[in-house]
């Protein structure tokens, strides 16, 4: 073990190894920089090259790429409240608020620090694991996964903002949104509405970035003239090293909780940071305090991302059986450069799992490394006027939501249920718990089916399903004793006031009827097409019956009303001003192509809303059709086209 | 403008007629061109990796050198990029598609959503991949490997088999009705990723498993407790079913129906099974060019792809996707096409009602 270990380490320090290392996690800090592309991105990005490469310059490179994603992304996630992947979605929750107050890198330092300190957790966990982990991995049969969906699910509890049944009302409806599209234990297509892009799923990033990204854009735009409310830049990335050390006891809790799901079979990558969120909530103190801009809802989850490469590399490496997408698609290289994973690597050719394994720890190192210099640059952002921003970051947001599945309907959706999340904030729905559900809704439809069919009731009696079961429990109860503070004054006049509640109630009459509908849809099918949109929409209107009962009866402020709408400054545009303007944008790109379209968006709203000098407002939109340009020709895209482009062939990067 | 005298127009089709298809090909150049290869799939997986494999030949045996991408565009199981391939493909030689089984048997099965007819394109290349059937040898009650298929039969009679597959109506389809054509009660959890049930059967929740022949000799070829007991074989150029090369000693389904009950095996269901094995195994993988393209493009292209089949790199690494099974061009592959996404009206009622009896489902 040790002669392997060793042996892997000069292999790595071998020139052009370390030089394909750099290159990679170079290649995975863009990729994760930018929202939308992932882990997943930037292996296809590798992928062309990694032929005819040597074997362990390959592995390098694409272990480089693969454990750095998760590190970069918390620029976009804390700077600009838009998740820089799927990892970091609960970053933005304290992440932002804290730029907002000026300690972006305060923020960014702690969040680099806990990354790191995970990725080179999850390293170490991974060079015992590969000996002794197999056994265990096996015991996590179709129970043990369920079980482990229902911890997930329970997070919910105590992240449902400042009304019961509206959080659970809105995981409803992120299980009811996961519901479209083909079914998964039958591949029937259900309430499809019609269209060729609900054949799949709805994608993750696209919810994402509706749910946080569009929301926040918008809202910023219309209350403050800078990210940093402050206009400075706070305490620099000192303190943010001291706050990792006085929390060191819970980023390692939540490296270990990264490290674990990320190895299981059952949940898959993605939720991995919304359980060290919410492990975070459940098991320290003043919780009142996280979601305004507290530093340990950054540290929880950022440990827990970073660790959980590590994690899920010990189901690639010993069975073969990739422990979440960015693993799939590394498996993919993997063969492709003839490194077959099973356990034979593991006894035939321990020096390559080492080189892994030391990849990973070098590529975190390297991969903080670059982040903490860069960091005090990047901050300078949350200065900047926001007018200036806004435009490119609606350009990035329309750009990552075309990753998904890189087609028009990808635009529309991120478009339709970016509106959804802004009334969702405006009236006090939890999104956060939309997203759980979501994220969940594939998982519980199939798990609970695939135990009920194999095991009934019997699974109950497994020893580690009691043990999950025991720890929901005990999050449920956390959730439940946990002690809301009262959410802001109840006033006539504030957002919990019960006058001029009419339109909520139109916002809770449409997510009725779209309960109804999904409800009435589930049942054209048969109990495996239909059964689970069916539980998903009745669920849904069980949790939004108590609501309403209460805003009919209570007479006076309470917790059941929310409308910001009542505090926000009238003089400024509306957020549907917004919308249509994002309407318009997506229009003019049916007209003139998505790269022209979002051209004229930028340069009309620089110009006009931003003031700035025609030129200039010119200059910002011819960079930003470059930057689409460079970024189709490396990753291959097409973007697409409008009206304009089925008359006439335009020349690179305008088409 | 210019006008169309009459002579003009004879002496253009003359031109046409004396020009022969050779001079064209040698004419065909598509250099300084990018030629796009559409994959209706993620990267990293199999469709995509072989063909970024071939990729990596394609271009220095093309006519011109052009450079060659491969653009993912996933979706629908292929079907969106299908579609999208059916209508707008240029025909000039500079877009082909990798289609696979995914994308003909929603053209068998007549899926609504499938706007696009795979026989209209031109077929330049098509990769067979064997498939098997394996199982923990002491839980079905089967010895395996051909040994001796009627004890193995009636050990499965007497067990309690459970498999894994995604759903229904796919190419699994083809296992399905293989369980019903032997009368084995077999329960089958659905949802489950070819990945996601080869963790069930390595935890031993399931112990019986399907997948194609080359993870199976993979994963499983060293496991004594792990055996294959059949496999869906391949078609040889006589039209024969042939066993699968990469396992000789195993019986293909026929035989082991054969063995097993003493008869051959006939009828609708039997059809159905013969339609979803070409779709499934046959053409598991086909290099396309979109409907209309000019002989002598094809040509140039069934020429590179055997000249790329054939480089050493690439006859290397072939069998690490594929297995071992030969490669067809042109026309044969146009042939098993034809076959893997053709269905008689009555085998199709018969796939109706055994779904509809056993899994409530329908291709309607």
């Amino acid at each position: 073990m040790l002669e392997a270990a060793l042996s892997a380490l000069s292999q790595l320090s071998a020139p052009e190894t370390l030089l394909a290392l750099v290159a990679g996690v170079v290649t995975g800090l863009v990729v994760g920089v930018l929202p939308g592309l992932g882990g997943t991105a930037g292996l296809a990005l590798l992928l062309p090259f990694v032929f005819g490469m040597e074997p362990n310059t390959a592995l390098a490179m694409m272990i480089g790429l693969t454990a750095v994603t998760t590190t970069s992304d918390t620029f976009p996630s804390v700077l600009m409240g838009i998740p820089g992947t799927s990892g970091s979605q609960a970053t933005v929750l304290d992440g932002f608020p804290m730029s907002k107050r000026g300690e972006g890198t305060r923020a960014l330092s702690a969040a680099f620090i806990s990354s790191l300190f995970g990725g080179i957790f999850g390293a170490f966990v991974l060079s015992f694991a590969v000996f002794f982990a197999k056994p265990i991995i096996l015991k996590i049969g179709f129970g043990e996964q369920f079980m482990l969906v229902v911890l997930a699910l329970s997070m919910v509890g105590i992240l449902t903002g400042s009304n019961i049944w509206k959080g659970l009302g809105a995981c409803s409806l992120g299980l009811m949104l996961g519901a479209l599209g083909a079914a998964p234990l039958s591949g029937v297509e259900r309430a499809t509405l019609g269209t060729e892009y609900l054949l799949d799923p709805l994608p993750l990033v696209i919810v994402g970035l509706a749910m946080f990204a569009t929301p926040e854009i918008i809202d910023l735009l219309r209350r403050q003239s800078t990210i940093s409310e402050t206009g400075k830049l706070g305490a620099g990335w000192l303190q943010g090293f001291k706050d990792w050390l006085a929390n060191w006891w819970l980023s390692l809790r939540c490296s270990f909780i990264g490290c674990i799901i990320g190895a299981l079979p059952g949940l898959g990558g993605s939720v991995v940071d919304w359980i060290a969120y919410g492990h975070a909530l459940q098991t320290t103190k003043n919780r009142e305090s996280y979601g305004t801009g507290d530093v340990r809802g950054v540290i929880a989850p950022e440990s827990a991302n970073n660790a959980k490469e590590g994690g899920a590399l010990i189901p690639t490496i010993l069975l073969g059986i990739p422990g979440s997408g960015s693993m799939a698609i590394l498996l993919g290289g993997l063969i492709l450069i003839g490194v077959e994973p099973g356990t034979e690597l593991v006894t035939d050719q321990l020096d390559q799992v080492y080189l892994i394994i030391w990849s990973i720890a070098a590529a975190n190192i390297v991969g903080a490394g670059i982040c903490f210099a860069l960091s005090p640059q990047i901050a300078k952002l949350t200065t900047i006027r926001y007018v200036l921003l806004a435009p490119f970051m609606f350009g990035i947001i329309f750009f990552a939501a075309f990753q998904a599945t890189r087609s028009w309907g990808d635009l529309v959706a991120l478009f339709l249920l970016s509106t959804l999340g802004v009334y969702m904030k405006r009236f006090g729905w939890s999104r956060p718990a939309l997203l759980i559900g979501f994220v969940l809704s594939a998982r519980v439809e199939k798990s609970v089916y695939q135990t009920v069919a194999l095991y009934g009731a019997s699974f109950l009696e497994r020893p580690i399903v009691m043990v999950l079961l025991v720890l929901t429990v005990l999050s449920i109860a956390a959730a439940v004793f946990f002690k809301q503070k009262p959410p802001g004054p109840m006033s006539k006049e504030g957002p919990f006031s019960n006058q001029g509640t009419k339109p909520q109630w139109i916002f809770l009459a449409l997510l009725v009827g779209g309960a109804l509908f999904i409800l009435q849809d589930g049942m054209n099918f048969n109990q495996l097409t239909g059964l689970f949109p069916m539980v998903a929409s009745i669920s849904a209107l069980l949790f939004f019956a108590p609501l309403a009962a209460a805003m009919l009866l209570k007479k006076a402020p309470s917790g059941v009303f929310f409308d910001a709408e009542r505090v926000a400054d009238k003089s400024k545009p509306s957020a549907e001003f917004f919308l249509g303007l994002l309407a318009g944008m997506l229009l003019l790109a049916a007209l003139v192509g998505f790269v022209l379209g979002i051209a004229t968006f930028i340069f009309l709203f620089l110009w006009l809303r931003a003031n700035v000098a025609w030129w200039k407002a010119l200059l910002g939109a011819g960079g930003f059709v470059l930057f689409l340009g460079v970024l189709s020709n490396q990753l291959t895209l097409q973007y697409p086209t409008g009206l304009l482009q089925s008359w006439i062939t335009l020349p690179w990067p305008l088409q | 403008m210019m006008k169309f005298t009459k002579r003009m127009v004879l002496g253009m089709m003359a031109a046409t007629m004396l020009s022969p298809a050779v001079a064209a090909a040698e004419d065909f150049s598509l250099e300084g061109e990018t030629v796009t290869w559409i994959v209706g799939f993620k990267e990293g997986g199999g469709t995509d990796r072989l063909t970024r494999l071939l990729q990596s030949k394609l271009s220095e045996h093309l006519p011109g050198n052009p450079k060659v991408i491969v653009l993912n565009k996933p979706g629908g199981g292929s079907v969106t990029a299908a579609n999208a391939f059916e209508k707008v493909a240029p025909t000039d030689g500079t877009m082909l598609i990798m289609a696979s089984t995914s994308t003909f048997l929603p053209v068998l099965l007549g899926a609504s959503v499938a706007e696009y007819n795979p026989n209209g394109w031109e077929a330049v290349a098509g990769f067979a991949r064997g498939a098997t059937m394996f199982g923990i040898t002491d839980q079905i009650g089967a010895k395996g490997n051909g040994a001796d298929p009627k004890a193995d039969y009636a050990g499965l009679k007497d067990s309690s088999i459970r498999f894994g597959l995604e759903t229904p109506i796919s190419a699994e389809m083809l296992d399905l009705v293989a369980m019903n054509l032997l009368d084995v009660d077999a329960r089958v959890l659905f949802g489950l990723s070819s990945k996601e049930a080869e963790g069930a059967f390595q935890r031993g929740e399931t112990n019986m498993n399907t997948d194609n022949t080359r993870s199976y000799l993979k994963d499983f070829g060293e496991d004594p407790k792990v055996v294959p007991v059949w496999t869906y074989g391949v078609i040889d150029e006589a039209g024969n079913l042939q066993r699968d090369p990469d396992l000789p000693d195993v019986p293909t389904f026929p035989e082991f129906y054969e063995a097993a009950t003493g008869k051959t095996p006939e009828g609708l269901g039997y059809k159905l099974q013969q339609n979803l094995m070409n779709a499934k195994v046959m053409i598991s993988k086909a290099v396309m060019l979109p409907k209309g393209t000019p002989e002598h493009i094809q040509a140039a292209y069934v020429d590179a792809l055997k000249a790329v089949v054939a480089d050493p790199d690439v006859a290397a690494k072939l069998p690490r996707e594929v297995g071992s099974m030969p490669v067809n061009f042109g026309e044969a592959t146009q042939r098993a096409i034809e076959l893997g996404t053709a269905m008689e009206p009555e085998v199709r009622q018969w796939a109706n009602e055994f779904l509809q009896a056993n899994y409530d489902s329908s291709l309607d």
